[in-house]
């Protein structure tokens, strides 16, 4: 399961979060990795998978979400690196 | 079957030579030269004079056949012709922009785009999804971020 791809989505607030959670999971074969919630209202959603399919899932998560609230970043790293999973817990299992 | 060929030939070649006698010759461009106001002044009334004279001449002038050329290199256009199609390039440029307003730009948004856009607007705040970024630089689109 090396190399996969990570796809983060941050909202402004919980359920734009769930929403794009949702639509990333049911648009393509991605699995959710990481719920964040920074603080300050911010909540981060990390999901990975094939690089196809994290861009796909990330498009239609920004999309579902933005309908609901508002979306602060959309972003994919197509080859995290290994040591990414030594510092953050969401790109553990992606970058081994 | 030659023999009909050949006879088709002659008949084309006596139509043709007909049609070309009824048309008028494109006359030369002819070359005015036009600096002052009384330059201006003095090609008027020679027109209307060679007019007048010749009926010819003012019926190639009036159907456009015969046209006239500023000598010397001078850019504003002294005497415009109705006959002559006017420089429209400039006032319809080949690349467009188009601005969005809202605040997540998606793939969808880019395809959406006709293919002469090729340079995009969006507000300072706005996201665009990896996606969309992939097909913005497929199809040679420019973003290009507002200040406000």
């Amino acid at each position: 399961m090396a190399n996969l791809a990570l796809g983060m989505i941050e909202t402004k607030g919980y359920v734009p979060a769930l929403a794009a959670a949702d639509a990333m999971v049911k648009a393509a074969n991605v699995e959710i990795v990481a719920r964040n919630e920074v603080g300050g209202g911010l909540v981060s959603v990390v999901v990975r998978g094939d690089v196809g399919a994290v861009k796909a899932a990330t498009e239609a998560g920004a999309e579902a979400a933005s309908q609901v609230g508002d979306v602060t970043a959309v972003h994919v790293i197509p080859r995290p690196h290994a040591d990414l999973g030594k510092h953050f817990d969401a790109a553990k299992d992606a970058a081994q | 079957m030659s023999a009909l060929r050949d006879e088709i030939r002659a008949i084309l070649r006596d139509e043709i030579a007909a049609l070309r006698s009824e048309i008028t010759p494109q006359r030369m461009p002819e070359q005015v030269h036009i600096r002052t106001s009384a330059d201006l002044d003095r090609f008027a009334r020679d027109l209307v004079m060679r007019a007048q004279s010749d009926s010819g001449f003012a019926a190639a002038v009036a159907s456009g056949a015969q046209c006239f050329e500023l000598s010397g290199a001078i850019s504003a256009p002294a005497v415009t012709y109705p006959q002559r199609p006017v420089a429209s390039q400039s006032a319809a440029p080949r690349d467009k922009a188009e601005e969005f307003t809202k605040r997540l730009v998606t793939e969808r948004d880019i395809e959406g785009l006709e293919q002469s856009v090729k340079m995009l607007r969006v507000p300072k705040n706005c996201r665009l999804t990896p996606l969309a970024n992939d097909e913005a630089r497929r199809r040679g689109i420019r973003i290009e971020r507002l200040a406000t």
